[in-house]
C-alpha cells in the first residue's frame, strides 16, 4: 500500500535526520501526525516526491550509514527543493513546530494556505526531541519530580 | 440605584483583592469582589485549559496562557517596542511615552499576576523603609520593617513559603530580622502556638545543581565597589512553592500541622514542586501559590460571606461632596468582545478598596477624578529594571530543570554604595539562555539551518551547546520619581470605552550607575568561574540604554509598583498607614501601589503582608460604622 509505504519512508528519513531511532520516533506518539500534517501542508505532490526520493535512498545505502547520511545531505538537504523540507521536518522532530518556508522556496515550488508558522499540538510540543537531547524536560511537562533538579546532569546515550 | 449593599466592595480579585477577602471573610463581613477579567482557572478543568493553550504558543511569554480579552485588556511583553518621543507606542494595551519603556506586564484573568508569577517570596529590608534618612535618595516609608514584621509572618503563612532561616543571609541585617514569632497582635492561633524561633511552614526548595556549582565557585569572593569591599554570598531564595513541610511548624489556622496546599479542586496534586520548570508562565500542578487557592478556599466554604462577580470592570467611583464614596459604577459583560450584554450597573458599600494593579488602580482613581489632593497620583510608578547577563560554564550544570531561580546573591541589595548607586539583588537563572536568547529553540534553528547539521551530531551538538548555560539577573532598585507616572487620555480607551492607560517611564542616573556596578560584577564573576561571557546588548533592544559610554539592556521584572503611595500627610502621598486614602476616608487602595520604594525584593511579599496590616485596619473600620 503506498501510504504505509511513504509512511515508513518517513520514519526512516526521521531516524537518520533526527539521530534518533525509528522506536523513539514511534514512541512519541506523534508520528503519523507528522506525517499526515507534513504531506497536508507542502502538498501531495511534492510529499509523493520526497518519500519516494528518500525510498531510493535508503534502499541504496541500507547497509552503510555513512553513505547513507552523505547520500542525505547532497541529495536531500542541499536540494533546492527538498533541503527546506527536510530542514523543517527535522526542526518539526526537535521542537514540535512547523516554520513558514523560506520566501525562495515559497516562489519556485509553490505551497498550501497551511503554510504558517505554527505549533502543531499541545503534544507536538511536548514531544519535542530538544528536551531530551539537552538531558531536560518539556518545560511545563513530564516533569522529573521532587527536588530531581539537585542533582548533577547525566548525558543521554546516544549510541 | 444601587443592586445591592456590601460591607466591603472590593475591585480586582488577585493576591491582595484575596487574602483581604480571607480576612474579612473570617469575621464574616458581606463581601463583593468585583474582577474584570474571567473567572477561569477556578476549576481543574478550566486551569488545564490555561495549561493547554500555553503548551501550542509559539511566544511562551508570561501572558501566553492568559488569553487576551478586548474588554479588560492586558499588557504583553510582545508588546514593548522602542519609543520615539515625541510620538507615543500605542501598538499595546499601554500607552508608552517613554521616553523608554515601561517593560513589565500583568495579568487581568481571576488570580492577576500570581497567575504567572515567580513565587519569589523576599522581605525587604530594614533599610528600604528609610532609603532617604540612610542613604539621601528616594523617600522614607511612614512605617518601618518592625512595623510590618509579623505580618510578613501571616503573609509567608497565608501564601506557604518554602525557606530555612539558618540559610537566609542578608547584608544590614542580624538574627532579629526574623527573630522570634510575633503575628500581629490579636491574631488568632489555635492549637499549640508557635513561638520563639521563627520558622517558615516549609523547607526550602532544595537548590539546583547550578545553584551549588556557582556557591562553590563564588566561596570567598570579595568584589570592590568604590571604597568598598563586599562578601558575595550565594543564598537560597524563599519562595511560594510548595516544598516539604516544616513539621514543627504549628498552622495556626487549623491547630495541626501545616500541610502544602495543593491545586485548586485537586488538592492531592501539586503539593510539592515537580521541577515542571515553568512557573512562569503556569505552574501545571499548581505547587506554586496563586491567589485562585485563596479564592477557592473563601468560595467553597458554605454560606460563604464572600460573592464573587467576574467579567465586572469598574470604570468609575462615585462619590459625594465630602468625598465620601457612594458607589462604584461598573460594566458587565457576557463574552469578551461582544458589546451586546454590556450591562452598566452600580454598586454599594460601607468600605471600598481598589486591589488591582497599580496601574489599574491609578487609572481608576484619574478616571473618577478622586484622590489627587497631593499631586502624586498615578506618580512614582516603578519597577526592577531587569538587566541579563549570559554565559557558558565550562561544565555542564544542567539547566532547564527546576524553578525559575532558587538561588541569588544578596550582597549588593544594602550597603554605603546605595548613596552613591543603585542596590541590586541578583538572581541566579536555571533556564539556560531562555530568557536572553530563547534557547533552545534558537540553538536548534541555529544549528539546523545555519550550521547544516543532522542526526547523531546534531542531537550530541544541542546537549553541549545548552548544558553549560547559565544566565544571571540583575533587578536593579528604581528610586520613586514623579515624572514616572500614569495618566489618562480620552485619545485612549479599550474596546468597552474605559481608558488606557498612558506612561511615561525614564531611568535615572542612580539606576543606571547601579546597572554599570552590576554588570562589572558580573564580568568579575564570570572571569573568577572561568566561564565564557555571551552577554550582548543592542541598540535595537527596547530597553537599551547607554551610561558613561557603554550599552546595556534592560527588561521589566514585572514589579509594577507605586501611583498611590503611602505616606505620613495628604500633602505628599495618596494613602495613609492605614492605606485608607486620605481624600475619600472610606475608600482604601491596597497592593504594591501603595509602596513609597520598591526596595529590591519581589514585592508580593510585601503587598500581601502591607494588605493584611490594611485588613485589620478596615475590619476596625466597620467596627466604628
Amino acid at each position: 500500500m503506498k501510504t504505509k509505504d511513504d509512511y515508513e519512508s518517513f520514519l526512516q528519513l526521521s531516524a537518520v535526520i533526527t539521530g534518533y531511532q525509528r522506536v523513539d520516533l514511534l514512541g512519541t506518539g506523534v508520528a503519523w501526525d507528522y506525517f499526515t500534517s507534513f504531506c497536508s501542508i507542502v502538498g501531495k505532490s511534492i510529499s509523493d516526491e520526497l518519500w519516494q526520493k528518500s525510498s531510493k535512498l535508503l534502499k541504496r545505502h541500507k547497509s552503510n550509514e555513512e553513505k547513507l547520511e552523505k547520500a542525505i545531505r547532497v541529495e536531500l538537504l542541499s536540494d533546492n527543493k527538498f533541503g527546506p523540507l527536510v530542514r523543517n521536518l527535522i526542526k518539526l522532530w526537535y521542537l514540535g513546530q512547523w516554520d513558514e518556508l523560506p520566501a525562495h522556496y515559497r516562489v519556485t515550488y509553490g505551497t498550501t494556505s497551511k503554510d504558517v508558522s505554527h505549533i502543531l499540538s499541545g503534544d507536538s510540543y511536548k514531544e519535542g526531541l530538544v528536551w531530551e537531547a539537552i538531558g531536560a524536560h518539556p518545560m511545563g511537562a513530564k516533569q522529573p519530580g521532587f527536588g530531581t533538579w539537585s542533582s548533577p546532569p547525566k548525558p543521554p546515550d546516544i549510541d | 440605584m444601587p443592586e445591592e449593599t456590601y460591607d466591603v466592595v472590593i475591585v480586582g480579585g488577585g493576591i491582595s483583592g484575596a487574602l483581604l477577602a480571607n480576612k474579612l471573610a473570617k469575621k464574616k463581613k458581606k463581601v463583593l469582589i468585583l474582577e474584570a477579567g474571567l473567572d477561569a482557572g477556578l476549576n481543574p478543568s478550566t486551569y488545564k485549559d490555561y495549561v493547554d493553550h500555553f503548551y501550542t504558543q509559539q511566544a511562551k511569554v508570561p501572558n501566553s496562557p492568559y488569553t487576551n480579552n478586548s474588554f479588560a485588556p492586558q499588557s504583553n511583553v510582545l508588546d514593548i517596542a522602542k519609543i520615539n518621543p515625541p510620538n507615543p507606542e500605542t501598538s499595546g494595551y499601554f500607552v508608552q511615552y517613554g521616553p523608554l519603556p515601561f517593560a513589565s506586564t500583568n495579568t487581568r484573568s481571576l488570580g492577576g499576576t500570581t497567575l504567572h508569577w515567580l513565587g519569589i517570596c523576599l522581605r525587604m529590608l530594614p533599610n528600604d523603609f528609610c532609603m532617604k534618612s540612610a542613604y539621601g535618595y528616594g523617600v522614607d516609608w511612614p512605617i518601618n520593617y518592625w512595623d510590618l514584621k509579623g505580618y510578613y509572618e501571616e503573609a509567608e503563612l497565608e501564601i506557604g513559603v518554602a525557606a530555612d532561616v539558618n540559610d537566609l543571609r542578608y547584608p544590614g541585617t542580624d538574627k532579629h530580622f526574623f527573630g522570634d514569632f510575633e503575628y500581629p497582635k490579636g491574631y488568632a492561633q489555635k492549637g499549640k502556638k508557635n513561638k520563639g524561633k521563627y520558622l517558615f511552614p516549609m523547607h526550602k526548595i532544595p537548590p539546583t545543581y547550578l545553584d551549588k556549582y556557582i556557591s562553590k565557585g563564588l566561596k570567598g569572593m570579595k568584589f570592590q565597589d568604590g571604597d568598598d569591599s563586599i562578601d558575595i554570598d550565594v543564598v537560597s531564595i524563599p519562595q511560594g512553592r510548595n516544598s516539604d513541610p516544616n513539621n514543627d511548624y504549628n498552622d495556626p489556622r487549623t491547630g495541626y500541622r501545616y500541610r502544602p496546599q495543593g491545586a485548586v479542586g485537586k488538592m492531592h496534586e501539586g503539593e510539592r514542586c515537580e521541577g515542571n520548570s515553568n512557573c512562569i508562565p503556569i505552574c501545571p500542578v499548581q505547587a506554586k501559590y496563586t491567589a485562585l487557592k485563596t479564592l477557592s478556599n473563601i468560595l467553597s466554604v458554605k454560606h460563604s460571606s464572600v460573592r464573587l462577580q467576574s467579567q465586572s470592570v469598574v470604570s468609575k467611583l462615585n462619590y459625594d461632596s465630602n468625598g465620601k464614596i457612594q458607589s462604584i459604577s461598573y460594566k458587565q459583560y457576557v463574552r469578551p468582545g461582544d458589546l451586546n450584554g454590556v450591562k452598566e450597573k452600580k454598586v454599594s458599600g460601607k468600605l471600598y478598596v481598589l486591589a488591582a494593579s497599580p496601574i489599574e488602580n491609578a487609572k481608576l482613581m484619574l478616571a473618577s477624578r478622586a484622590g489627587r489632593s497631593s499631586g502624586q497620583l498615578g506618580c512614582n510608578l516603578m519597577d526592577h529594571p531587569y538587566v541579563l547577563t549570559w554565559g557558558l560554564m565550562p561544565d555542564p550544570v544542567g539547566p532547564f530543570r527546576g524553578p525559575f531561580s532558587s538561588s541569588g546573591i544578596p550582597s549588593f541589595r544594602d550597603g554605603r554604595f546605595r548613596s552613591r548607586h543603585s542596590a541590586w539583588r541578583t538572581d541566579i537563572g536555571n533556564w539556560g539562555w531562555i530568557f536572553p536568547t530563547i534557547a533552545p529553540w534558537s540553538n536548534v534553528e541555529n544549528r539546523v539551518d545555519q550550521n547544516n547539521m543532522f542526526g547523531k551530531k546534531l542531537r550530541r551538538t544541542l546537549y553541549n551547546d545548552v548544558q553549560p548555560q547559565f544566565r544571571f539577573g540583575f533587578l536593579i532598585e528604581q528610586l520613586p520619581q514623579s515624572t514616572n507616572r500614569v495618566i489618562i487620555d480620552p485619545k485612549y480607551t479599550d474596546a468597552l470605552g474605559n481608558y488606557r492607560p498612558v506612561i511615561y517611564y525614564d531611568l535615572s542616573e542612580y539606576e543606571k550607575a547601579g546597572i554599570a556596578v552590576a554588570k562589572a560584577f558580573s564580568d568579575q564573576v564570570m572571569r573568577r568561574m572561568g566561564a565564557a561571557d555571551y552577554t550582548a546588548y543592542s541598540p535595537a533592544d527596547p530597553g537599551y540604554i547607554e551610561y558613561q559610554g557603554k550599552g546595556y539592556t534592560y527588561h521589566g521584572s514585572g514589579h509594577i509598583v507605586g501611583t498611590h503611595r503611602m505616606g505620613s500627610s495628604r500633602k505628599d502621598s495618596v494613602v495613609n498607614t492605614k492605606q485608607q486614602c486620605w481624600d475619600h476616608k472610606n475608600l482604601y487602595l491596597i497592593g504594591c501601589g501603595s509602596m513609597p520604594t520598591i526596595g529590591t525584593s519581589n514585592p508580593t511579599l510585601t503587598m500581601a503582608a502591607l494588605t493584611l496590616q490594611a485588613g485589620d485596619h478596615i475590619l476596625k473600620h466597620l467596627r466604628k460604622i
